[in-house]
């Protein structure tokens, strides 16, 4: 009985000190992202600049062309696959590279927390960024242009599948780069390529078939086509190739790059 | 005394590389125990195994009990480890890293008393990426002291620190020993060992080439050097020794 009360006593001061360790992991790794310039800046004011920017332009009021949507409502599902692109691709590959080559996770690795709860909590706050930086878009999007969004949870479920696939996908990067000009070489070659093939800031229509063939090979295509089938209230069977894609597409990625970041030395 | 670290049959490859050739030794509780060697020798090699921080190829170690690879996270609760290369965020403030060790371990030391125990009260508000390499080399140290350890396994320590730097980290290395704290020293500075240590183990091509105490050490260089060693300093036989090798 003793033993046990003794047992049980270690056990609660061991989740309290690992509930500390990781609060205060996550709250020094989130303030170490704020200060660096271009990731709050492409992942949060970026994407409201362009919401502002096209709203004043082309405004948001219902037309034919659009089926009785505007304009604003039919970009939201691309400017939020901008915001996932931008923490999968530019926020976390390039921090999880720099860590790697400055050998960062070495020195985590010789204390209590040990270098996989750091990754973790590195990969949580480019979530807690991406969750914050969509929130924004739709609020900001609301207020200034009414902004209609229909089967909020079933989009956020949408969201949090494209963010596994598209995080999976840059974390594979980070694994597999011998070093940080290759991850960053990567890194801007798919950000910008997808970004204009993939329908987020450019309609897919005038873009020539090949390309579409090609855009159909990339995660984003996906996230922006099962956005769009959500938000316009689209049967599951005009967009269950978008999901099956992200979630296995994801899941093969996560598998690699666990298995990369497990026998290279990080 | 009981071994805090007990080493049996370690080896370590890199590919086809044998850094570690099937070596065994033990530290005792409240020992500074120094390792020293040539480079690639396999110094860092044993101490990483002992830390963790990579997979040996065969042998067991313990450390404080635990095994290093096995039960990381409740070894490190009483163990500081300073490593030989690595670094932190470079955009960290000194505060904000002690800060993150404070709340890292079970018993933390006081931050501040440890900033001003090495010497960097001073620079609490500057980035690591400020830091001269010496005081980044104070601050590894620091935070190899915040848990209040038991063990510590400190890999080239003093590398990088002027005279006065490398005798202050002398003098906390003997009053943590005086506390009962058991180190690690792996150092290519012999007079620093000649200082320190109670024990030495010394590494040539992977394998141990000798291990004991200090004195001991003169009587193996004089038996394998065949020659009288008796005014000869620790550095000395050293370097005689390690000549002899290359010789070979």
């Amino acid at each position: 009985m003793m033993s046990d009360e003794i047992f049980t006593k270690q056990k609660s001061v061991l989740k309290k000190d690992r509930t500390r360790m990781n609060t205060t992991l996550f709250l020094t790794e989130f303030k170490l992202y704020l200060r660096s310039f271009y990731g709050p800046f492409f992942a949060l004011v970026f994407p409201l600049l362009m919401l502002v920017l096209f709203g004043s332009i082309y405004g948001n009021e219902p037309t034919p062309f659009y089926g009785g949507r505007g304009s604003m409502d039919v970009m939201m599902p691309g400017n939020i696959a901008l915001i996932l692109c931008v923490s999968a691709f530019m926020g976390l590959p390039l921090t999880l590279g720099e860590n790697k080559d400055n050998r960062v996770y070495k020195r985590f690795d010789a204390t209590p927390a040990g270098k996989e709860r750091v990754i973790l909590i590195q990969i949580l706050v480019q979530v807690a960024v991406t969750v914050i930086g969509v929130f924004l878009q739709l609020g900001v999007g609301w207020m200034l242009y009414r902004v209609q969004i229909s089967h909020l949870w079933l989009l956020f479920i949408g969201v949090c599948a494209a963010m596994y696939s598209l995080f999976s996908m840059g974390y594979l990067i980070a694994a597999a780069s011998p070093n940080l000009k290759i991850t960053n070489a990567i890194c801007y070659t798919l950000y910008f390529g997808m970004m204009f093939i993939s329908g987020c800031s450019l309609p897919r229509e005038i873009l020539p078939d090949s390309i579409n063939r090609i855009a159909k090979l990339f995660p984003l295509t996906h996230t922006v086509d099962l956005l769009n089938g959500i938000t316009q209230n689209q049967s599951l069977s005009q967009y269950w190739l978008s999901w099956a894609v992200l979630l296995g597409g994801g899941t093969i990625c996560f598998l690699i790059s666990l298995y990369l970041s497990k026998k290279n030395a990080w | 005394m009981n071994a805090v670290i007990q080493v049996e049959n370690l080896s370590v490859h890199y590919r086809h590389i044998q850094a570690v050739k099937n070596i065994s030794f033990s530290v005792k509780a409240g020992e500074i125990f120094a390792i020293i060697g040539p480079n690639g020798s396999g110094k860092t090699s044993t101490v990483e195994s002992m830390e963790g921080l990579i997979h040996p190829a065969k042998g067991q170690i313990r450390v404080l009990g635990y095994d290093p690879q096995k039960e990381k996270e409740a070894m490190y609760r009483q163990v500081g480890v300073q490593l030989q290369s690595s670094n932190w965020p470079l955009q960290i403030r000194v505060k904000e890293l002690l800060k993150l060790y404070y709340n890292l371990y079970p018993t933390p030391q006081d931050p501040q008393r440890l900033l001003a125990l090495l010497g960097l009260s001073g620079k609490k508000k500057h980035t690591v990426s400020k830091l001269s390499g010496g005081e980044r080399q104070r601050l590894s140290i620091a935070i190899a002291l915040m848990g209040n350890p038991k063990l510590l396994i400190l890999d080239e320590v003093t590398t990088g620190l002027d005279p006065a730097g490398r005798r202050g980290i002398w003098n906390i290395l003997k009053k943590s020993r005086e506390q009962g704290v058991t180190t690690v020293l792996v150092s290519h500075y012999l007079e620093e060992v000649e200082a320190l240590a109670d024990r030495l183990l010394f590494l040539k091509s992977g394998e141990i080439a000798y291990q004991g105490s200090l004195e001991g050490f003169a009587q193996y260089a004089q038996h394998t050097l065949k020659c009288d060693t008796h005014e000869a300093s620790l550095e000395d036989l050293y370097l005689r020794l390690t000549e002899a090798g290359w010789e070979d």
